[in-house]
């Protein structure tokens, strides 16, 4: 116990200072309120996204905003891994992985769209992060690359090199990179679950359950999205699943095989989820509205998760996991409210994707 | 200044055909603190109707909020405007209102979509600049050849093309450098390798033509008339100043043209405001079928003037009636009744103070100014040096006075400019300037109490100090139960007066409790008072204490009738009782002795000082200080005024909070808010 006194003490006491930082209900729902992207920026003026957001007043693009309070959210889980030691600290560097493989992620799709689909690169590679966060990977010769060696020399000296090799004969004949990006993300939670392994038991009791819900919860999200909009034959092509989840994966193939979306979801919340069954079956709406109330759902576990960890006994990872997981949420909330009021969407619009 | 603001209640009826003077008089007014009329325990009041529609409040606060946004781009704040204009009510049609508002919006959007477009350049460039080598040279090929991620291309396109050449290529990262090739004065175009499909269709399209032979090109290089031909790095570097200070001009062109319509806009603001405000009126009235209703809180001597106003405003065809809150007989209702307290705007910074923890309910004494006295004494016991207090006296006039140029209203810089005030004046008596001794101390010499030479006068000794601070604490309950005494007969609560936890007998026990600790000490901590006296003193009160539960029982049983909790139980009474007593001991010597945290921090200001002057005396030579030593010695006191200012300020608050304020406040005041156009969010 005074061992995780002395590892968490201090980065505990941090984090909870920071969390009366977090936006209040009150907060977002003016927010929400707002007309304009100016109002907005007023709005937030008190809070720790003011110099974030006065960016629009200086470049006029939202774009800008967006890409500072990404860094943002890359700069907070650093600054608590500066505090951090031991098998902690390698599991914070582990959540920091998610970064890397998303900007990778973000390379592969402009590299695909120039080389593959033959289109221009547009502007998505203008805010790209190019910082290196764990791994040495070359955003640039990524995007530059222009042939699959090119492509697989930026990779050099990374865990994603054979995961890239292995899916190139794909996305060069199937022309999509779906099957490549779940890999990648397969290679987080991988990489993620070894981490978990090596913490002390109480922290991996926690670190299992929260991790193992995101796990689920990526897991619904995709069967959905899969069944949802594509067709059994296009599904069998892909592992769209992930492993170390709560839901068994005879669950997760069965509800992989449903036709319906519904019928997924219900397969899919009968173990763990019961509690949020009457979520479904009752929206007979168009895909794309169903998915929204499917993240939603899951979103709302997530946060239900979440608060769960800042009750309990201080002095584990769970208030670091539950920060980083807060924050998180609190940025993407923030991108999409400024996005939103950007383009105009009107209030009750906004709320369906929160 | 001493009690809250005395209020009266208003409730007035008006015909419809005056309602809307009616409203813009209270406006201009700005006096009434409205209250729902549902809220008068009447039946008829529950069977009105609003004749308002929060639909239309909405529109209108959400058009003013709007305009806030754009003002706030700009230091111009539109309520500045509230101070000097009388309010012009005009009618306001709200489709003309946000069509002109949409209007003013676009304009800004296509501001906002120049400086975009600039952001989108300079991003590109930044790409393009983070493959170019820093140093050096960028070693080329023959014709088209490439290099890392870029690809450089030497050739040439007609003179005339050049600019349209060059302004083809905005859209991605590339650097077009007219002539500067070799002897025969090619171009060169650097692009990304990503976008060599794209280059190549606008080089065709330009009539590109590929430079034969192989060419070097340098990071400066001279050209044969003799001027500096720009590297392709420092024309990126060129490119990107310009295009920064372009967009530097957008922005400030942003800022003109929302400051060249600040006049308009804020006449627009005004009207908005004033039709949201007479909006937030209308929604307090209620209508019978001719009439309005309303109600609210008057500051009693505004009672008249209001009286004028309204009967003026509706030619005399009103129903005024007033109504003074002490005439009632409910207990409840000084609670319902807003407070405004009345104090100088000297004591603003300590009116905060008191706000901050709580609005001290009606009729009650405003403990503003004793809060200053006390705040001030224990922040310049703690923190007394004339020095040290001049800077931070300096600080906070600065502060103050930067606020007030950026017309912000601000409570810590004058709070900080009183903390350095009485920090001068506790260093006037302490003889401590920067931790010299410059003049002789008024009172007693601090620094020599702390290093054990002082050897005259009524404070010589640490215990001495600390006994020093004990009075000053049994001064501040002291005052504490006399605020709690008068409050409580204000209010008639009889009760409550003697037996409430800061009641008479807690005092008679606080005072005979103190005075037999003196006495304790003063006989070397040997001899009590003698028994008859303990038991006059201590035992008479401690027993009157037994009877409040028994009280408190009969109210219960008055005001709940059959509720169980009106049952004696004997056993429930002895425990009360006696944990009743305890809190009352232990709660007091733990206030009492809690002061002595005031003589610990001026012990530790002292020493503080001290210490980097021992630490300055070993940087001297022979005895003189040299440049270090005023270093280490201006160091010290900078940490000092930071660390200290900082933890006497927040002591000083501390002490106010916990050991005064918990003895009398009753924080659940509803503070007096008028409807105005100062009126806040």
């Amino acid at each position: 116990m005074s061992s995780q006194l002395k590892a968490y003490g201090f980065i505990n006491a941090k984090i909870r200072s920071r969390l009366g930082r977090l936006l209040s209900e009150d907060t977002i729902n003016n927010l929400l309120k707002c007309g304009t992207i100016e109002e907005v920026i007023t709005s937030l003026k008190a809070t720790v996204y003011a110099s974030y957001l006065d960016l629009y007043a200086s470049t006029g693009d939202i774009r800008a905003v967006e890409f500072a309070l990404y860094a943002h959210e890359i700069e907070t889980v650093f600054n608590i891994l500066k505090y951090m030691t031991g098998s902690s600290a390698d599991f914070v560097q582990a959540l920091i992985l998610r970064y890397e493989v998303d900007m990778v992620k973000n390379a592969l799709r402009i590299w695909f769209d120039i080389n593959i689909r033959k289109h221009q690169s547009g502007d998505r590679n203008i805010y790209l992060y190019h910082e290196k966060l764990i791994n040495p990977v070359n955003l640039d010769g990524i995007i530059n690359a222009r042939s699959s060696g090119d492509l697989l020399e930026a990779f050099e000296n990374t865990p994603y090199l054979e995961t890239v090799r292995r899916n190139l004969e794909i996305i060069n004949a199937g022309k999509q990179m779906f099957a490549l990006e779940l890999e990648l993300d397969g290679l987080f939670y991988e990489n993620l679950s070894g981490k978990m392994k090596n913490l002390v038991q109480m922290d991996r009791r926690i670190a299992e359950r929260i991790i193992s819900v995101e796990v689920d919860l990526q897991n619904i999200d995709r069967i959905v999205r899969f069944v949802s909009f594509y067709d059994s034959n296009t599904r069998s092509l892909y592992k769209a699943f992930l492993t170390g989840g709560t839901i068994s994966e005879s669950v997760l193939r069965e509800a992989y095989k449903q036709t319906e979306a519904e019928e997924a979801m219900r397969v899919l919340l009968s173990g763990s989820y019961t509690k949020y069954r009457g979520f479904t079956g009752e929206h007979h709406s168009s895909p794309y509205v169903r998915l929204n109330l499917v993240e939603g759902l899951l979103r709302q576990i997530q946060v239900d998760e979440a608060g769960g960890l800042l009750h309990g006994y201080p002095f584990t990872i769970g208030t670091v996991i539950a920060y980083v997981f807060l924050k998180r949420k609190e940025i993407r909330m923030l991108i999409k409210i400024i996005n939103a009021k950007f383009y105009r969407m009107a209030e009750d619009k906004i709320r369906e994707t929160l | 200044m001493i009690t809250t603001a005395s209020m009266r209640q208003l409730i007035a009826a008006v015909p419809e055909q005056d309602v809307d003077d009616v409203t813009q008089a209270l406006l201009q007014a700005g006096l009434i603190h409205f209250i729902n009329i549902r809220e008068i325990p009447t039946e008829w009041a529950l069977h009105l109707n609003s004749p308002v529609s929060s639909a239309e409040g909405d529109k209108i606060r959400d058009l003013r909020r709007r305009l806030d946004a754009y003002f706030d781009a700009t230091d111009f704040s539109p309520s500045s405007v509230v101070e000097d204009e009388k309010i012009n009510f005009r009618s306001l049609d709200l489709r003309t209102a946000e069509k002109h508002l949409d209007e003013f919006g676009s304009e800004i959007r296509k501001v906002r979509d120049q400086q975009r477009q600039v952001q989108d350049e300079i991003m590109h460039l930044k790409e393009l600049k983070r493959q170019l080598p820093e140093t050096g040279q960028l070693g080329l090929s023959t014709g088209s050849g490439g290099r890392s991620y870029i690809t450089v291309h030497t050739g040439s396109v007609l003179k005339e093309r050049q600019e349209e050449f060059d302004e083809a290529f905005k859209d991605f990262p590339a650097v077009y450098m007219p002539g500067v090739g070799n002897e025969q004065e090619q171009d060169i175009l650097i692009t990304l390798r990503r976008d060599n499909d794209r280059t190549d269709t606008l080089l065709k399209r330009f009539g590109w033509e590929d430079a034969p032979g192989d060419i070097r090109i340098h990071s400066q290089k001279e050209d044969r008339k003799g001027i500096d031909i720009p590297g392709p790095l420092e024309k990126v570097n060129g490119k990107l100043e310009e295009l920064k200070e372009r967009q530097f001009r957008y922005e400030v062109k942003l800022k003109e043209f929302v400051s060249g319509k600040k006049h308009e806009l804020a006449c627009f603001w005004m009207d908005l405001r004033s039709a949201e405000l007479a909006l937030v009126i209308k929604g307090y009235y209620r209508k019978t079928e001719r009439t309005y209703l309303f109600s609210g809180w008057i500051p009693a001597d505004k009672q008249k003037n209001v009286n004028e106003i309204l009967i003026n405003a509706s030619g005399g065809r009103c129903y005024l009636e007033w109504h003074n809150p002490v005439d009632r007989e409910d207990p409840e209702i000084p609670k319902q009744v807003p407070v405004q307290m009345r104090n100088p705007k000297i004591l603003k910074p300590f009116q905060s103070l008191v706000k901050n923890y709580g609005i001290p309910v009606y009729g009650s004494i405003d403990p503003t100014p004793v809060v200053a006295i006390f705040y001030l004494v224990m922040f310049g016991l703690m923190f007394g040096d004339a020095g040290h207090g001049l800077v931070v006296f300096l600080v906070g006039l600065a502060g103050s006075i930067s606020m007030k140029k950026r017309k912000k209203k601000s409570i810590l810089f004058p709070l900080i400019t009183w903390c350095g005030i009485a920090a001068i004046l506790f260093g006037v008596l302490f003889g401590s300037y920067f931790g010299f001794r410059l003049l002789p101390p008024l009172w007693f010499d601090y620094h020599a109490v702390v290093t054990g030479h002082h050897e005259a006068g009524s404070v010589r000794t640490l215990t001495d100090i600390l006994v020093l601070t004990i009075y000053f604490g049994i001064t501040v309950i002291s005052t504490g139960l006399l605020i709690n005494w008068y409050n409580h007969i204000k209010m008639k609560d009889w009760t409550g007066l003697i037996w409430d936890k800061g009641g008479i007998l807690t005092g008679w026990i606080y005072g005979a409790g103190t005075a037999a600790a003196f006495y304790f000490i003063a006989h070397e901590y040997r001899e009590f008072p003698g028994k008859l006296t303990l038991l006059l003193t201590l035992g008479i009160p401690v027993l009157l204490m037994g009877i409040k539960p028994f009280i408190e029982i009969k109210r219960h049983r008055l005001e709940h009738p059959g509720d169980p909790f009106g049952k004696i139980n004997p056993l429930n009474i002895i425990m009360e009782w006696l944990v009743e007593l305890l809190e009352i001991f232990s709660g007091y010597l733990s206030n009492t002795l809690s002061f002595m945290r005031v003589a610990g921090l001026g012990i530790a200001h002292v020493s503080l000082m001290v210490a980097f002057f021992q630490i300055a005396g070993m940087a001297s030579v022979d005895g003189k200080f040299t440049v270090w030593s005023w270093v280490i010695l201006i160091a010290g006191n900078i940490l000092v005024i930071g660390l200290e200012g900082l933890s006497a300020g927040i002591q000083a608050l501390r002490l106010n909070y916990y050991e005064f304020f918990s003895k009398y406040f009753i924080g659940n005041g509803v503070a007096y808010e008028p409807v105005s156009m100062r009126h806040k969010d």
